[in-house]
Order: structure tokens, then sequence, then C-alpha cells
């Protein structure tokens, strides 16, 4: 087999496993993002999401909970963060498609 | 390999230097030939995977700032545990995989946990010729160890048997352009004699083997 067509497989194969990670980490972390909104001069956070066609804004806790607030904070940043690394997985794995097609005649 | 993975390479070592990780680790496999360019002139690698293996080569008593989860995190990389084999690994969205490796011990389990890096580093045989087999290379002012090339071309040899066809052809393309630079030097062309009389009885068996099996003009065991 031509080594560089099974470089581009083996490499393909980890892509797909890795979007797959990607995917499953995301299901572990709550979805949307948090925003902080003053009410009657405190401070809470909330999570933005949208379910179909509504955008839903879900109460999280105070922001006085440092600890809470914090970790809601990086689960936000996390699963923003994860999501973009799907759609550059997305990207390279067309890429990968491109490249192994040179080799299918 | 593209130029982006090479940058993605600078960043690791950037964020394992900043972070004392460096000190106690020695690139092993494919990317350790990425740091030939420095001792052979006009060497040109061909790194046709994006595995970076790091070999730890003491795990314990080891002193870092940050884990390295917590040194890649910044730069991209999310820690994913094998929950079969438990092995830990880094995977970037690009590709780039770190994995961690230690040698086996006599318990032979298949992992060690490895606390204060924070990582389960799988424990395979013949990993121990990089002990005393490695360099130390000025790179963008980190001082990074890698696996000396005879070192390397040993211990693809000594694995060889367990390499998948593919893995083998890859293998052995990069054992020959490592070892045509060897050859030149009269310092790794010692080192390799050396490395090749240390060998036991059985590791001396595969290594003729191969030599033979691929008709390769390497010094042979007299």
């Amino acid at each position: 087999m031509n080594v560089l067509k099974g470089v581009l497989e083996e490499e393909l194969n980890r892509n797909l496993r890795n979007q797959k990670i990607y995917r499953e980490m995301l299901l572990k972390l709550p979805k949307g993002s948090i925003y902080i909104s003053n009410r009657n001069g405190r401070e809470y956070i909330y999570r933005k999401n949208r379910e179909g066609d509504k955008i839903v804004n879900q109460y999280v806790c105070a922001l006085s909970n440092i600890n809470k607030a914090r970790e809601e904070k990086e689960k936000s940043e996390d699963y923003a963060r994860i999501s973009n690394n799907l759609k550059i997985s997305k990207r390279e794995e067309l890429k990968l498609r491109k490249a192994l097609k040179a080799y299918e005649d | 390999m593209k130029i982006d993975y090479e940058d993605k390479l600078q960043s690791v070592i950037k964020a394992f230097g900043d972070n004392g990780i460096l000190d106690n680790i020695i690139i092993i496999g494919s990317w350790a030939t990425y740091f030939y360019v420095k001792i052979f002139d006009g060497y040109i690698p061909s790194i046709r995977t994006l595995d970076l293996d790091c070999y730890i080569p003491k795990t314990k008593n080891i002193r870092v700032i940050k884990s390295v989860g917590e040194a890649l995190k910044p730069i991209n990389f999310d820690q994913i545990f094998d929950y079969m084999t438990e092995k830990s690994k880094f995977i970037s969205p690009e590709g780039f995989e770190i994995e961690f490796l230690a040698k086996l011990k006599r318990d032979k389990s298949q992992i060690v946990k490895v606390d204060s890096l924070g990582v389960n580093a799988e424990q395979l045989g013949n990993l121990d010729i990089f002990n005393e087999g490695y360099i130390e290379v000025d790179f963008e002012g980190y001082s990074v160890k890698v696996a000396s090339p005879s070192a390397y071309i040993m211990q693809k040899i000594l694995i060889s048997k367990k390499r998948s066809e593919d893995k083998y052809n890859k293998d052995l393309e990069s054992i020959i352009l490592v070892y045509e630079e060897v050859k030149k030097n009269k310092q790794h062309m010692a080192d390799f004699k050396s490395i090749i009389a240390s060998l036991g009885k059985n590791t001396k068996k595969r290594y003729k083997n191969y030599i033979y099996d691929n008709n390769l003009e390497f010094p042979s065991l007299e």
C-alpha cells in the first residue's frame, strides 16, 4: 500500500475518533452561554440557550456563590472551546478526504 | 508535515518548558527526528505522524509548576482517558496527539500513574534504551531532551515485529534516513555500535534478523 495513502487513512480514522470524543465531551457539558443579570441590586448568573425557535434563560446561581459561579463559567468556556474544536476537526476531515481522493483511481 | 504542525509542536515545547515538564521527559518516536536538523547538516526529517510520544524515564519524585493537562489547555489540547486501558492522552482538533510512555516494570501492568504530571503513562518494553540514549538540543530557547539517533534507530528495530505493515514500512524508511546521517558521523556511529554491543542475546537476534530481512548494510554483531 502507498505509504502516504496509509498515513492519510490513519489521520482520517484519528480525526473521526476525535470528533466522536468531542461530541461525547459536549454531551457532558451544559449547553449555552452564561451571562450576569442585575436584579434588585443583586447579581445572578443565567444560562442562555436556544431550544427550537425559543431562547431559554435558565437561572444558574448568585454571583456571590463564588465557587459555583467559577465552575459554571469554566463549563461555559469549555463548551464554546470544544464546539469550536469540533468545527476545526470537521474542516480537517474535509481536507483529509480531499487528499485521499487522489488515491482513489 | 505542514508548517502549522511545526507551529503546534513549538507551542507544546513552550508549554512544557514554561511549566517544568520538559526536564522530566524525552521526546521519542518520529517527532524526535524533527530535532535532528540541529545536529545533522542539511538533514530533512520525514515525519508522517501527528503522534508525539514522550518518554518519562523516572516516574517518581517529579516536580512541575503545572500538570500536563493544565499546561496544554491554553493551547487547545484536551485530556482523554481510555476507560478500558486507563491510558490517558492529549488531543488537539488539528489531529495532534500527545502520549506519555514509561518503561515496562516487573509487574507488567499496562499503565503507571504519574500524579505530579497528571498523566497515566503506558508501560512498554524496549524504552529503557532512552535512559542513556538521548541528546539535548536547544530549541527556541528551551533545552529539549530527544532520543539520540542511535537509540531512535535501535528502538524502532526492536519493536518492528509488533508494528502493522504500514507502520513497519514507515519506520524502515525513517531508520534508513537517520542511519545515513549516523554513518557520516564518527561519534554517532560509535554510539550505535556501543548500543549494539550492549544488547542482550534475544535483542541481538532481533537486530540481526531485521538487518537481514531488510537487506540493510548496518554494523554486524561481530
